[in-house]
């Protein structure tokens, strides 16, 4: 740990304030560019990530950097990190994106496509609570086309 | 309430469907939701597969086993016993394999991810056929129209049955997918391939389109109904099939020939040169495809193949109806064989590098009454260098030549397309 530890606050869109070592903070992207551009001043606004999904990006931000942290433990930490319900996979997906972690991003995104392989429309509908916005028209042809994909 | 799935951001989107491998899944994803079918037509949403019945004595629970060029890996592909038995396949368009059987006169469309078979006329309702006595006497044949090429004319012939289910047929096409509808399927057939002849989905018999013309190296559609069909010359003769009696409405004049380089030494005493025509239809128009091939190999001792040199290409320009020779494809990838000629660019289709063609050979017979001897010929040509590379000469001890090597083109807009 370096001596002069420095810290940074960063705001979520409900207004909650996290206090975070700039070491574990700069696992973002975003939060790094604004470091070395020197565009920070005493807080750092997150406009698109609220509390909850930032108390979950922390928790794994630290769990990361923790040393000496074996390899088994750090996948047993993402198996569980990722058994959340779908609407905090939305908001953890798009909170990786803004932030910009690519190794977090790859993880969610590989966990949401885990949770589609397998699964026929219907089902991948109901994981993912999405409404079925084809016409009828639509999805007839689609049906009648894919019959086998619906089975 | 629904959630925010359906308004995952694109790019987002789009790294969540590349991280799905199968086509079935991928195929599922596009099924969910508008947003989401929109973004996997965008990602590389094809495949291609040169199938390759990998024979084992004992079958797989998992389905029987292909081998998929160029990633030179097994995979899994169930096929439903009507068509794996003795088929050959003779065309792939949208998806949809076309199987002929040596010993049975059926013939239908197959398509492995559906595992839907649809039947089309059998060979006795070909146009050349005079009649066909059904299996139940004690030696099935076929009473036949036959095209003496030298005579220019056609007499009357007995033929056993598998000569004609193995020689008299080449290569299908379809017009579309056939689950639109006015799908219409074309074949070559007969003596040396000098008919053609189409039917749609539900008919009983196949119809003429010509007869006795011209000896055809491949045909394809450009149109929902106007068929191109290129000659042993180059000439492509195009038919009109909107009415019931198709119509020659066209026939555009071949390329100027181009010198061949003489063959190296080792290759003296073979045969002459071949050449086949392939038609292809990409984004900017007609390409004409020839491809030049050496005889390696002894007739004798049954090891002759064809060792592919050269490929020219031409592409239509319809304003001056002539062919502008083309020097390269750019990022386009071809496939040629017994599928539908096709060029997709390599950005769409995993594995395949850009500029290149992939071919495999087609020739099923030299004449009526001999088959072809050696192993067929698999291979890359590098249109930058000019040079071509067999990607597998297959051993026939392990590999069976049945079904016919062809690539399997696999896109799932196949599935979504209204039109062609």
């Amino acid at each position: 740990m370096s001596s002069s530890t420095k810290f940074l606050t960063l705001k979520t869109n409900d207004k909650e304030e996290f206090v975070l070592d700039e070491a574990i903070a700069i696992r973002s992207q975003t939060i790094k560019n604004m470091v070395e551009d020197d565009c920070v001043s005493n807080v750092i606004p997150l406009p698109n990530v609220d509390s909850k999904t930032m108390i979950k990006v922390i928790e794994y931000w630290k769990k990361h950097s923790e040393e000496g942290i074996s390899k088994d433990k750090l996948m047993d930490f993402d198996k569980a990190f990722v058994k959340v319900d779908q609407s905090i996979l939305y908001a953890l997906i798009l909170a990786a994106n803004f932030l910009n972690d690519a190794e977090m991003l790859d993880m969610i995104c590989q966990e949401v496509a885990n949770r589609i392989k397998g699964k026929t429309p219907e089902e991948i509908r109901k994981e993912f609570n999405i409404e079925n916005d084809f016409t009828p028209e639509e999805e007839e042809e689609i049906r009648n086309e894919n019959v086998w994909a619906f089975e | 309430m629904a959630s925010m799935w359906s308004e995952v951001p694109e790019d987002l989107l789009r790294l969540i469907a590349n991280r799905l491998d199968t086509l079935t899944d991928q195929v599922r994803f596009a099924c969910v939701c508008t947003s989401w079918k929109s973004i996997l037509l965008s990602i590389r949403p094809s495949h291609s597969w040169c199938l390759l019945y990998r024979f084992e004595e004992e079958p797989s629970e998992l389905g029987e086993k292909f081998l998929f060029l160029p990633e030179r890996k097994i995979h899994h592909l169930e096929f439903i016993p009507e068509v794996l038995g003795r088929s050959k396949f003779r065309g792939c368009s949208f998806s949809w394999l076309v199987c002929t059987d040596d010993y049975s006169p059926k013939i239908s469309l197959y398509n492995p991810f559906t595992k839907v078979l649809i039947a089309l006329p059998p060979r006795y309702n070909f146009p050349d056929v005079i009649r066909y006595c059904p299996p139940e006497r004690s030696h099935p044949v076929y009473e036949i129209e036959i095209y003496d090429v030298d005579d220019d004319d056609t007499e009357i012939d007995f033929v056993a049955t598998s000569s004609v289910h193995i020689h008299l047929i080449h290569k299908f096409v379809l017009s579309s997918s056939p689950s639109k509808p006015n799908c219409m399927v074309v074949a070559i057939y007969g003596t040396m391939d000098y008919n053609l002849a189409y039917c749609k989905i539900g008919d009983e018999k196949w119809t003429s389109i010509a007869k006795g013309r011209m000896r055809y190296d491949d045909i394809i559609f450009r149109d929902k109904n106007l068929l191109y069909a290129v000659t042993i010359t180059s000439h492509v003769h195009v038919f009109d099939l909107s009415s019931n009696s198709p119509k020659l409405v066209d026939t555009i004049q071949p390329p100027p020939p181009q010198p061949l380089p003489p063959p190296p030494p080792e290759e003296l005493g073979q045969p002459e040169p071949g050449r086949r025509s392939y038609l292809v239809n990409t984004s900017i128009g007609l390409l004409l495809v020839q491809r030049h091939w050496l005889w390696t190999g002894s007739l004798y001792e049954g090891n002759q193949c064809e060792k592919t040199k050269i490929f020219n290409l031409y592409m239509y320009e319809p304003s001056s109806r002539s062919w502008r020779r083309v020097e390269n494809m750019d990022e386009n990838v071809l496939f040629l064989g017994l599928n539908t000629g096709v060029s997709i660019p390599s950005s769409r289709v995993g594995g395949y590098k850009g500029n290149h063609i992939y071919f495999t050979d087609t020739l099923f017979v030299f004449s009526l009454r001999t088959a072809r001897h050696g192993p067929y010929e698999i291979g890359v040509y590098d249109l930058d260098s000019k040079s071509a590379q067999c990607l597998q000469r297959y051993d026939t001890k392990k590999y069976w030549i049945r079904p016919t090597p062809i690539w399997y083109i696999h896109s799932p807009e196949d599935f979504f397309e209204r039109d062609l």
